[in-house]
């Protein structure tokens, strides 16, 4: 996946500050989007957006950050501020989609994960894909991006410990939140589709 | 037991659905390149009018569900009781002044118009012939019959 957090953050500390104040040339704009774009795209990816939906909105999303990044006050905070942007764009943009495909919670409970060919059946399933992506978007931003790294991104306990600035007890106590509440947004999609 | 079997499911659930993303975002760094180029020249160009436009609407459609959101919160004030209410609000003072021109002068405009449409027609009509052959026009016409008004006061001499 795309480039570890902190090389992130070493290739993007000359920059940053000549972007924020809107100094920067063609090639430190480049350089920027080079590094930031495979996360970004992977967030997009992350909260529910197609292929198709990407293409047309890659460029938009990199316009309204580089707008929006004055904004950003810690510089070291710069990845889950760019968490939080797409996260919030991508709510708003799946809301104005109007979606009525739903699916019974009879479904999901009759998944069995047992098997090895459970994966494909999964990736075959669009619906619960859409679902489960769109659940995340409502689900509190402080625990989804703990879910984020540690599922996404398969980083440890303690690595993410260290990025959020925040005790080994804490990330754990918010990745189990943030399932609860996982499971109580599902369980309010599904419901409200009968 | 029965919460933490859900949890484990949830899970599974998780593990999943990364890994199905992930398998659709293998061997795209061609894309990447492509759409990275994109938004550069985006970013580049002068011409955003077309975004900011669509910015423009989407701000005042999320302010809208915004109120609508906020209104709905009010279990009391939901919009089914509103709209009615706000209606005859509105609709009863309208009816209470007005009700004497919308169901007494009625006729009056009606004549006025009638006689008006008559007027007009009449005008056309005549406006219409060809003045230059006074002949035809006094054909066309059987009320404006000179000739044989002429004849008339012929036998009325004799």
């Amino acid at each position: 996946m795309g480039t570890s957090k902190e090389e992130i953050m070493n290739q993007i500390s000359t920059i940053l500050p000549l972007i924020k104040s809107k100094k920067a040339n063609k090639n430190q704009i480049s350089d920027f989007i080079n590094i930031i774009g495979k996360n970004l795209t992977s967030l997009m990816r992350y909260f529910g957006m197609k292929e198709d939906e990407i293409d047309e909105e890659y460029s938009y999303f990199i316009y309204d950050f580089i707008e929006a990044l004055p904004k950003l006050k810690d510089d070291l905070k710069f990845n889950s501020f760019l968490y939080g942007f797409v996260r919030n764009k991508c709510k708003a943009y799946i809301r104005n989609k109007v979606k009525n495909k739903m699916i019974s919670i009879d479904e999901i409970e009759n998944l069995n994960f047992n098997t090895n060919n459970d994966f494909d059946n999964f990736y075959e399933k669009e619906e619960i894909i859409d679902l489960i992506s769109k659940a995340l978007n409502n689900v509190d931003p402080k625990y989804s991006e703990c879910l984020y790294m540690f599922y996404y991104e398969e980083m440890l306990i303690n690595d993410i410990a260290l990025e959020l600035k925040l005790t080994e007890s804490c990330v754990k106590l918010r990745l189990l939140r943030g399932k609860i509440q996982l499971e109580k947004e599902i369980k309010k999609l599904t419901t409200k589709g009968g | 037991m029965k919460e933490k079997v859900e949890k484990e499911k949830i899970d599974k659930l998780l593990h999943l659905y990364s890994k199905s993303i992930k398998k659709i975002s293998t061997n795209d760094d061609i894309k990447q390149r492509f759409r990275n180029e994109k938004a550069l020249n985006y970013i580049l160009s002068k011409d955003k009018t077309k975004k900011s436009r669509l910015n423009q609407i989407g701000k005042i459609i999320n302010n809208i569900n915004n109120l609508f959101c906020r209104i709905q919160k009010f279990k009391l004030l939901k919009l089914s009781y509103i709209i009615p209410i706000f209606m005859l609000i509105i609709a009863i003072p309208i009816l209470y002044f007005n009700s004497d021109s919308i169901f007494n002068n009625n006729e009056g405009k009606l004549n006025t118009i009638s006689q008006s449409l008559i007027n007009f027609k009449i005008v056309n009509t005549i406006f219409d012939e060809d003045f230059s052959n006074n002949n035809e026009f006094e054909n066309k016409n059987p009320y404006l019959n000179f000739s044989e008004l002429e004849n008339i006061n012929t036998i009325l001499d004799e």
